[in-house]
C-alpha cells in the first residue's frame, strides 16, 4: 500500500489512507483476539481453541453444554489468563509509551529502554525485592509498582533535564544521557544483585531478563489498573503530538500547551512502564518497533499511531510470550530474550535505512 | 493597534540582539521588515509571537498583554510561519495543513474547517500535492505547505471582532518567482480584509511591491520606517547593506524598483557598517 497517488485530488470523505488506517486497526484487533485465544491454548498442556472459548464462556456463566475437566479450567483461569492479560496490558502500554516518547522527542529512535525509564523502574523494583519492601512491604504489589514508578520517573526526568539546553531537548544529548543513565542504573542493579541472597538471586535473574511468569490475579490487578491509567492519559495527546512534529515553538503557536503535554506524557510513560516493569522486568524493543511498523503501514497521524502501536505492542508481547513458553517447553525462556533477539536486528535495519533515507 | 511591542530587548550571549525596539501593527496593514543578516529581524518577530525571552519590554495582542491570553486564545489570533519549518514524521500535505485548524477544534463546524483547509491549500498552490508525503517535496513546495497551514489557522482575517495576524519569517526565501508574488499577494488580501501581516523579506523589490510600510532593521534596532518610496533610498542601501544602487519608478503607476550593483558589496564594507554601531 503506497501512501498516495500524487495526481489524485483530495477528497477527505474518501481519503484512501484514512480508510486503510481503519482497516489496519480493525485487522489488528481481530488478530489480537485470535492470538489471545491461541496463546491461552498453547503451553505444556495443549487446549484447542474451541475448548478455550468454551471454558471462557463457562467462566462467565454461560453454559455451553460441554463437559470440561476442572484441571483445564484451573490451568486456564488461574495460570494462563492472568499471564496473558498482563502480556496484553504490558504490550499495549509499551507500544503507546514508545509512540508517545517518539512524538515527544520528535525522533523515531526514542524508546522506554533507550531513555532510562525501564532501567530506572527496574532499579526501583530490584531495590524493593532485595531490600525487603523498603518499608512499604505491607502495601504488597501496589508498593512495588509505586517504587518502580518513582524509579522510572527519576531516571526519565534526569535524562530530560540533562538533554535540555536553551529550552529544547537535544536528541543526540538525550540518547547519550539515556546511555549514561542505563550505565548508572546498571551499577545500582549490580550492587543490589551483589547484596541479594541466593533465594532473591534466583527470582532476580529471571526477572532482569524479563518474564511474565510471575503473573497472578493479585499482582496483575494493580499493575493493569496503573497501565490502564497510563494509556488513558496518553490517548488524548494524539493531536498535540501531531503538532509537536512541527517543532515545540510551532506547536505552541498552534495553541498546544507544550510543557504541560510533556509533563503528562513523561509521567504517564513512567507510570505505565514502571508498573509493567515492576512485574515483568525489562522487555526491550517493543516500544521502539511497534510504532515504527505502524507508521510504515499507515503514516504518522497519532490518532492512528497511538492505538495502532498499542494493538501491535500487545500482539507482539502475546506472541513473544507464547514463543517463550513453548519453544523449550516444559521450561521457558525469558521473554526479554525473545523480544531482543527479534528487536535488535530490526533496530540495526532501522539505523541503516534511516542513514540512507532523505533526512 | 492590534499587535504592539514596546521597548523590546532580547539578549543572547551577553549582548543585545534586539535593542529597545518598539513596533505597532495595525489592522489592514502589511508591514515588511528588511535588513541585513543578523540585524535582529527574526528576533523581533519571535518577540512579537511570544517565543523569544524578553530582557525588557512587553507585547500586547488586541489590547491585552500577551501572557493575559492563554495559548489557545493566542493561536486563534495569530499564526506564525517560521523561517525553516521542520517536520519530524512522514505526514502528508493535507495533514499538515489540517494542523492549522488545531486551535479551532470544537469551535468551528466541519464545513468551516474544510473551507479553510481547501482555501488555504489553493491559495498556496499545494492542492495538487495534498496526498503527497511531505518528505518527498522540494524545499519551496514544503515552505508553501507551511504557508497554507498558517493561512488555514487564521482563515477569516477578522473573528469575534478581533483582528487576526500573520507573522511570516522569510515566506518567499525558497520560492520561485511566481510563487513569491502569489504568497505575498495572498498575504496582502488577508490584510485588506481586515487582518494584519508582518513579514520578513530580503528582496527589496518584493517589499516595495507589497508593503504598506517598511521597517529597516540594522544592528538590533529599527534604522528607518515608513512608506516604501520614502524609506528605500540609495543612501539607505549604502548605510545599511553597504551596496551601491539606484531606485527608479514609484510614480505614475510605475513600480518602485531597486537596482543594486551587486559587485559593490564587500566584506570590508559590511564589517565597517557593523563597527559603526
Amino acid at each position: 500500500m503506497t501512501v498516495a497517488d500524487a495526481t489524485q485530488t483530495y477528497d477527505p470523505a474518501r481519503d484512501p489512507l484514512k480508510i486503510w488506517r481503519r482497516a489496519t486497526l480493525s485487522g489488528l484487533s481481530v488478530a489480537l483476539v485470535i492470538a489471545t485465544v491461541l496463546a491461552l491454548g498453547a503451553g505444556a498442556m495443549e487446549i484447542p481453541a474451541t475448548r478455550v472459548i468454551e471454558i471462557l464462556l463457562q467462566a462467565m456463566g454461560i453454559d455451553t453444554g460441554t463437559n470440561i475437566e476442572p484441571y483445564e479450567t484451573a490451568a486456564l483461569m488461574s495460570v494462563r489468563l492472568p499471564r496473558i492479560l498482563l502480556a496484553l496490558a504490558c504490550g499495549a502500554t509499551l507500544g503507546i509509551a514508545g509512540a508517545s516518547l517518539q512524538a515527544l522527542f520528535r525522533n523515531p529512535l526514542a524508546d522506554p529502554t533507550l531513555i532510562g525509564v525501564a532501567d530506572g523502574a527496574a532499579c526501583g523494583a530490584v531495590a524493593w525485592i532485595v531490600l525487603g519492601g523498603l518499608g512499604l512491604a505491607s502495601f504488597g504489589a501496589w508498593g512495588l509498582i509505586l517504587v518502580a514508578f518513582v524509579g522510572g520517573l527519576i531516571a526519565t526526568a534526569g535524562v530530560m533535564l540533562i538533554a535540555r539546553g536553551e529550552g529544547r531537548i537535544d536528541v543526540a544529548t538525550l540518547l547519550l544521557a539515556g546511555l549514561a543513565m542505563k550505565a548508572l542504573s546498571g551499577a545500582v542493579l549490580g550492587y543490589l544483585v551483589f547484596l541479594a541472597n541466593d533465594v532473591q538471586m534466583r527470582s532476580l535473574t529471571f526477572w532482569l531478563l524479563g518474564s511474565l511468569g510471575g503473573a497472578t490475579w493479585s499482582t496483575i490487578v494493580p499493575a493493569v489498573i496503573m497501565m490502564g491509567i497510563s494509556v488513558l492519559l496518553l490517548a488524548p495527546l494524539a493531536r498535540p503530538f501531531d503538532a509537536l512534529a512541527l517543532g515545540e515553538a510551532e506547536a505552541g503557536h498552534l495553541g498546544v500547551k507544550v510543557e504541560r503535554t510533556k509533563r503528562i506524557a513523561v509521567a504517564a510513560v513512567a507510570l505505565g512502564v514502571g508498573a509493567g516493569t515492576a512485574l515483568t522486568g525489562v522487555i526491550g524493543f517493543v516500544g521502539l518497533v511497534a510504532p515504527h511498523i505502524i507508521r510504515l503501514i499507515g503514516g504518522a497521524d497519532h490518532r492512528f499511531v497511538l492505538p495502532g502501536s498499542a494493538l501491535l505492542g500487545a500482539l507482539l508481547i502475546v506472541g513473544a510470550d507464547t514463543l517463550a513458553r513453548t519453544m523449550v517447553a516444559p521450561a521457558e525462556l525469558p521473554i526479554g530474550v525473545v523480544t531482543s533477539a527479534v528487536g535488535a536486528p530490526f533496530f540495526f535495519w532501522l539505523l541503516r535505512s534511516r542513514g540512507s533515507a532523505k533526512r | 493597534m492590534t499587535l504592539a511591542g514596546q521597548n523590546l530587548t532580547v539578549k543572547a550571549g551577553g549582548r543585545a540582539i534586539l535593542d529597545d525596539v518598539s513596533l505597532e501593527l495595525a489592522a489592514g496593514e502589511l508591514a515588511v521588515i528588511v535588513g541585513p543578516n543578523g540585524a535582529g529581524k527574526s528576533t523581533l518577530l519571535r518577540s512579537l509571537s511570544g517565543e523569544a525571552k524578553l530582557a525588557t519590554g512587553s507585547v500586547s495582542l488586541n489590547g491585552r498583554k500577551l501572557n493575559a491570553w492563554n495559548t489557545d486564545a493566542q493561536a486563534l489570533q495569530r499564526a506564525v510561519l517560521p523561517q525553516s519549518p521542520t517536520l519530524a514524521f512522514p505526514f502528508r500535505v493535507c495533514d499538515v495543513v489540517e494542523l492549522g485548524r488545531y486551535p479551532h477544534r470544537g469551535l468551528a463546524n466541519p464545513q468551516d474547517h474544510r473551507a479553510a483547509i481547501d482555501g488555504a491549500m489553493a491559495a498556496a498552490d499545494v492542492t495538487h500535492l495534498a496526498l503527497r508525503d511531505c518528505r518527498t517535496l522540494s524545499g519551496g513546495e514544503l515552505h508553501r505547505v507551511h504557508f497554507a497551514r498558517a493561512l488555514a489557522q487564521v482563515w477569516s482575517p477578522l473573528a469575534d471582532g478581533r483582528t487576526r495576524h500573520l507573522l511570516l519569517d522569510e515566506p518567499t526565501s525558497s520560492l520561485d518567482l511566481s510563487h513569491q508574488g502569489m504568497v505575498l499577494a495572498r498575504a496582502k488580501t488577508f490584510a485588506n480584509e481586515g487582518g494584519a501581516v508582518l513579514a520578513i523579506l530580503h528582496d527589496l523589490n518584493l517589499a516595495a511591491a507589497f508593503a504598506d510600510r517598511i521597517l529597516v532593521m540594522h544592528n538590533a534596532r529599527i534604522a528607518a520606517e515608513g512608506k516604501p518610496a520614502d524609506v528605500l533610498t540609495v543612501d539607505l542601501l549604502r548605510k545599511v547593506w553597504g551596496v551601491e544602487g539606484k531606485v527608479v519608478g514609484g510614480e505614475r503607476g510605475e513600480p518602485l524598483t531597486i537596482i543594486v550593483k551587486h559587485n559593490s558589496a564587500s566584506p570590508e564594507r559590511t564589517a565597517h557598517l557593523r563597527a559603526a554601531e
